[in-house]
């Protein structure tokens, strides 16, 4: 090669180039708008690349928003639970309260027979050292409750009577069960008088005061409220005697078993006194 | 045969860049020439032969991706090559200052060259892309700037 040739190799290359595409761009002025074999060529070439790389992105576009929604999906799904949770809750909420109206209509409908005024009470708690001593009602003293008002069950047998402290909203009923608890009682059949004593130990009762020579009186029988006590009305039903025993006392030992059921004790009826009419 | 591959993978890089780019986003599009920086790097790694070969290549893939005038990127990218090339040789740019000028510079250069081709002689609207076109030197400083001092960080890490 040529000295000069070898010194202007660069600039020869370059003006080659420049040449090579104006020669590019004059082929173009009689072919107007159609593209040249080069310019085809390098789109053929190329616009499959292109393609490619479009088609990635909308794959892309597509898994990204796939993933999006199936993270709306799956947050829908955590509220949706949630909802159902929620739901389930105030179902079961709303069911235990109908059950426990239902109890209560027929409990009203069942002490309305007895022929005693009453006001019906909701069990807010038990005696926290023994539950065989007291329970606390949602009725106090607003409601028109008072001590010695004697409170049945929904079957109408003898809890216990109210009993101090009395708040105004609730209120202590001393359970028959109650070691400090007498009740005047008689026996259904034979007519046995005797006084009921609670034991809070056991939760069974004791009848005291019958006559060791008393052969009247039989297991099985049915106790009811004598009313002598001035407290508890006549008439409601206490409990069944369990067994009859003697010792060397005056009197028989004798076990009752009341009717008294923590497991259906959710309300109570207060027996009100009837108010004289003008 | 070695410089011929570089090169085809270099081009490839770039079109899948601004294919790429397309798909993002049209302003920066507009706002970014992959090939330009391409190019102007090109020219300053493998001098100004390289750079105009490059430019040329590069314009017509441009070119042959557009209803314009077949060829008229290609001039501006060849010049712009050969000229980042011959003076990269002749002066020291490699602080990253004056990268960022020199590559900017070039940048302004191409975008003239290429607005003057199209307006002047072949009467070719341009895409002003709502004034974006002109952002278009400082991101390729920005970008080549970045893209020289990763190249040279990985050219560092391999010839130790």
């Amino acid at each position: 090669m040529p000295r000069f040739l070898k010194e202007k190799k660069k600039s020869l290359i370059f003006g080659g180039l420049l040449m090579a595409q104006l020669i590019l761009i004059s082929i173009q002025v009689p072919l107007g708008e159609e593209p040249s074999y080069l310019e085809k060529a390098v789109f053929f070439v190329l616009a499959p690349v292109q393609r490619a790389v479009h088609g990635i992105f909308q794959m892309s576009g597509r898994i990204w928003n796939r993933y999006v929604y199936l993270r709306q999906v799956e947050r829908q799904n955590q509220q949706l639970r949630d909802e159902s949770f929620h739901l389930r809750q105030t179902n079961m909420l709303l069911a235990t309260e109908i059950a426990r109206l239902k109890d209560e209509h027929e409990a009203e409908r069942y002490l309305s027979t007895l022929g005693r005024s009453f006001l019906l009470a909701t069990v807010i708690g038990v005696d926290a050292a023994n539950i065989y001593k007291s329970i606390i009602i949602d009725k106090g003293s607003l409601n028109g409750l008072k001590s010695n008002m004697a409170v049945v069950d929904r079957n109408g047998c003898l809890v216990g009577r109210i009993t101090n402290p009395i708040s105004p909203r609730e209120a202590t009923v001393q359970l028959l069960t109650d070691d400090n608890s007498s009740i005047g009682v008689y026996s259904e059949t034979n007519k046995v008088l005797g006084v009921l004593a609670g034991n809070a130990k056991s939760g069974i009762c004791g009848l005291k005061y019958v006559n060791a020579t008393n052969e009247r009186l039989v297991a099985g029988e049915e106790l009811i409220t004598s009313g002598f006590d001035k407290i508890f009305p006549s008439g409601l039903k206490v409990g069944q005697i369990q067994s009859i025993g003697t010792d060397n006392s005056l009197f028989k030992k004798i076990e009752v078993k009341p009717h008294l059921n923590f497991s259906e004790l959710h309300f109570v009826a207060v027996l009100i006194e009837k108010q004289d009419g003008p | 045969m070695k410089d011929i591959i570089k090169g085809g993978l270099t081009i490839l890089a770039a079109f899948l860049i601004y294919s790429a780019l397309h798909q993002l986003s049209v302003s920066v599009f507009i706002g970014v020439n992959v090939f330009t920086i391409v190019v102007i790097l090109f020219g300053i790694i493998e001098g100004e032969i390289g750079g105009a070969i490059m430019g040329m290549v590069s314009g017509l893939v441009v070119d042959s991706f557009s209803l314009g005038i077949f060829g008229l990127s290609g001039i501006a990218n060849t010049i712009t090559g050969f000229l980042a090339g011959f003076i990269s040789r002749k002066m020291n740019i490699l602080p990253l200052g004056r990268m960022f000028v020199f590559i900017g510079v070039m940048g302004a250069l191409d975008l003239g060259l290429w607005v003057l081709l199209s307006s002047v002689f072949f009467s070719e609207g341009i895409p002003w892309g709502g004034g974006f076109l002109l952002v278009q030197p400082v991101l390729t400083a920005v970008l080549g700037t970045l893209g020289y001092s990763f190249y040279r960080k990985i050219k560092a890490r391999h010839e130790r």
